[in-house]
């Protein structure tokens, strides 16, 4: 994959000038002799993932080079949101898969308009104020090793779920995962979206409390614990990720859940104080774009979000004011505080 | 006859047509302000109800929360429900602030505007201001807790921009507009087709008009709008005056001829008699039949004059520009005129002129009413006479109606025959020794008449007649 013609630099900085926090910075200068501008993006996720998008973008548009910068949601939060800057200029796009941070960027007005022919085709829940842009699903999903489950059949939902690891807590004891809200911001984004879906989640979390479940940062440190055996099964997984090792030869297996799938989309915003929100424009159109949509499926190994929309099992977390309310400090230490009752305490 | 070019200036339709939708357009620009505001009241109302709604419910989730937890013991459980019904009308921004009435902040946007506490806890304020740069509307509800030792009143603000409300308000406003359009458009077409119907008598009437016979002189008679009938009683008496103009100047020409006819056939009849006397050879006889011609033939010119005269005045009288004329220069031009005759009978003329009478009229024809006038006092009057030729009116006389006078001391005109007089070939019996064609004094009258002027004869004392053309005074010189 990895053009050698063309100069990349992979540099890992642990810490930079200014106060975010980047855990991987990559930079490709434009594809023309005559650049004319540079478009900065702060984003989590992964730079080998955005790789693909970004060299698909530059040969669209090779005046334009592009600076990516890996951080954490809440880093790109805050970077948003006090102006951050790369080698003294703006960040010039934000993309983030912590729906509820950006649309509370876009609601504190740090976001920029940006309305095209492509944005326009988006679905209604995936972009809100046309300024906060969903290009990438991710369905939350229950991920199982496969050697697990042989004599076992795979719960197609939450209630089968809950009905299989009462029956069989020896099998499950100490070998279930799920994300801790306290560490990860995706975590806790699904958590939300979840007690407000059913009751059938505080069941689930409360057997998950009871059979030691393992608390952990992030999908791929559950899928490796999946892909080893250490671990049966995971709730909660992002579900592209799941594919990726799968279509790797990981034996893993994923179950969208029957009764509803919670999706969350992948969003970029243009910062308000972007100057180079042309560029920034133009990458927005290029990702929501039918070829956009092309390189995210084969070559990022995402799901693109389709304009024409989902079946009713899969829910999209809905970009807007709702996702405001467990931001809000006071609701966070509440919920968290109910889940740690419903899990941590039973331990 | 032959039409005149007509000058249609301006269509009686059109100025309706465009009248009408003056009007029109002006109650649909009317209509669109009221729908506006209305319709501007209407959102406010609609998002007033949500955001009041959202404020209350954050209202109900406020507590006392445990023990030195929260900012003065007091902690909300924010509503899921309360911020997401928000977004469920459109895609505006949205702020909440929960404080105490002090200003103590529990949660939300420390600087989003509380406004003033609500009076009643169920009924919240709402007002309209501007926050991180957009307008926003504010709903505050008020909540009353007891904390461990003492009662706490707690401002709940939610906030939403208007873009979506706003909107709405212009889309109904719009939608107004629009339907406001389509009334005119449909009023347009409507008033076109009434003022059309409402027109068809005055184009009726004139295609009854075009068709007649030009000699056709009846009254129209046709059943006309209330607005048409004075149009159409004009034009009946138009008709009617052309009628009698018509046989006026039929009569005279009947008359003319038969007046010159019958001198012509006397001259006819004397040189026969004289060609007769020629061949005779009486030369005596010739020169008295020749003398008897001459006479015939002077009384045939001056008829012939006369006549002509009377038609060139008449049409000047109608016709010819109104100019400003003094009244003495019109006496004196025409006395200069008449000097030779006057004299030859031993006449003179005493002018007593005020030079400052003006009038408006035809010069030509008015001097030729006054020599006529002058002409006949010549006539009449005794000879070795004078005449007396008075100009009042100017300045000079106390501005009185401008009028010239003319007295002789002649025979005059006894009063039963003075209306006569004006008749057409109508003479005094004064005048019945003396050549003359009978013309004159109604020359006098058609001039004065088209000068809307009067004439008046008086008896001049102690003998005579004394005759005073009357002139309305001239406009005022600007």
């Amino acid at each position: 994959m990895m053009r050698f013609w063309i100069l990349v630099l992979t540099l890992l900085v642990p810490l930079r000038a200014g106060a975010v926090e980047i855990e991987a910075h990559r930079s490709y200068p434009a594809r023309d002799v005559e650049a004319d501008s540079t478009l900065h993006i702060l984003g989590t996720t992964e730079a080998s993932v955005m790789e693909g998008l970004i060299q698909a973008y530059r040969t669209r548009h090779p005046k334009v080079a592009v600076v990516y910068d890996q951080a954490t949601s809440r880093a790109v939060y805050n970077a948003i949101e006090d102006n951050e800057t790369v080698d003294g200029s703006p960040y010039d796009l934000a993309i983030s898969s912590a729906m509820d941070l950006q649309i509370k960027l876009v609601n504190d007005g740090r976001a920029r308009q940006h309305r095209s022919v492509a944005t326009a085709r988006l679905p209604r829940w995936a972009t809100w104020r046309d300024r906060i842009f969903g290009f990438t699903r991710e369905p939350a999903v229950i991920i199982y090793n496969t050697q697990a489950f042989q004599d076992v059949p795979v719960p197609q939902s939450r209630f089968e779920l809950v009905n299989l690891l009462r029956r069989t807590p020896g099998l499950f004891d100490g070998r279930i995962a799920t994300y801790d809200p306290n560490v990860s911001g995706l975590g806790y984004l699904f958590a939300t979206q979840d007690s407000l879906q059913s009751d059938t989640y505080w069941r689930l979390m409360e057997i998950f409390g009871n059979l030691s479940a393992r608390l952990s940062c992030c999908s791929s440190e559950m899928l490796d614990k999946v892909a080893s055996g250490e671990i049966a099964l995971a709730y909660n997984v992002l579900g592209s990720y799941a594919q990726a090792r799968r279509d790797a030869g990981a034996p893993i297996g994923s179950v969208l859940p029957r009764d509803y799938t919670l999706l969350m989309v992948r969003t970029a915003l243009i910062p308000q104080v972007s100057d180079n929100a042309e560029a920034a424009g133009d990458f927005i159109d290029f990702l929501v774009s039918d070829a956009g949509r092309e390189v995210i499926q084969h070559e990022a190994f995402l799901s693109p979000v389709l304009p024409e929309g989902d079946d009713g099992t899969l829910i999209p977390v809905r970009l807007g004011p709702g996702l405001l309310v467990f931001l809000d400090a006071l609701k966070r230490r509440a919920f968290l505080s109910e889940w740690a009752s419903a899990v941590a305490e039973r331990r | 006859m032959t039409a005149a070019p007509m000058i249609a200036t301006w269509s009686l339709r059109r100025r309706l047509l465009g009248q009408l939708l003056l009007v029109f357009a002006g109650l649909a620009v009317l209509l669109y302000l009221s729908v506006q505001a209305v319709a501007g009241r209407a959102a406010d109302s609609t998002q007033d109800t949500i955001l009041g709604a959202s404020a209350i419910a954050i209202a109900e989730q406020v507590r006392v929360g445990d023990t030195g937890i929260g900012p003065a013991g007091l902690t909300v459980d924010l509503p899921y429900a309360a911020l997401e019904m928000l977004g469920l009308s459109g895609e505006d921004r949205v702020f909440y602030r929960v404080a105490t009435d002090g200003g103590l902040l529990i949660t939300g946007y420390e600087d989003l505007p509380s406004g003033s506490a609500p009076q009643q806890e169920d009924v919240p304020l709402f007002f309209t201001t501007t926050y991180r740069g957009d307008t926003v509307r504010v709903a505050t509800a008020r909540r009353s807790i007891l904390t461990s030792d003492h009662r706490e009143t707690v401002l709940i603000s939610v906030a939403q921009t208007r873009e979506a409300f706003g909107t709405l308000a212009t889309n109904i406003a719009l939608s107004a507009a629009g339907v406001g359009l389509g009334f005119l458009a449909l009023a347009a077409l409507l008033a076109w087709i009434a003022i059309a119907r409402a027109l068809k008598p005055v184009q009726q009437i004139g295609s009854l008009l075009a068709a007649r016979a030009s000699d056709d002189f009846t009254p129209i008679e046709t059943a006309a709008p209330r607005e048409i009938a004075p149009l159409i009683d004009a034009i009946n008496d138009f008709v009617e005056r052309l009628r009698l103009t018509l046989d006026t100047s039929q009569q005279f020409i009947a008359e003319a001829a038969h007046r010159i006819r019958t001198p012509l056939a006397a001259l006819k009849a004397q040189a026969e008699v004289a060609l007769r006397d020629g061949e005779n050879g009486a030369g005596q006889a010739s020169t008295d039949s020749l003398r008897r011609m001459r006479r015939a033939a002077d009384e045939t010119s001056q008829l012939t004059t006369q006549l002509l005269t009377q038609a060139m005045v008449a049409y000047r009288a109608e016709r010819a520009e109104r100019q400003r004329l003094s009244l003495a220069a019109l006496a004196r031009t025409a006395a200069r005129d008449l000097e030779v005759a006057a004299e030859m009978r031993g006449i003179d003329f005493r002018l007593n002129l005020d030079d400052g009478a003006e009038i408006m009229g035809d010069e030509i024809a008015l001097l030729e009413a006054i020599r006529n006038v002058l002409d006949n006092a010549v006539k009449y009057g005794p000879p070795d006479d004078f005449i007396e030729i008075t100009v009042t009116g100017g300045p000079a006389t106390g501005n009185t109606a401008p009028e010239i006078a003319i007295a002789d001391h002649g025979p005059g005109i006894p009063r039963q025959e003075r209306d006569l007089v004006f008749e057409r070939f109508r003479r005094g019996g004064a005048g019945a020794q003396t050549m003359g064609s009978g013309l004159g004094l109604s020359i006098v009258r058609q001039v004065m008449l088209a000068h809307r002027g009067r004439v008046r004869l008086e008896d001049n004392q102690p003998q005579g007649l004394r005759l005073r053309l009357t002139f309305p005074a001239p406009r005022q010189k600007r």
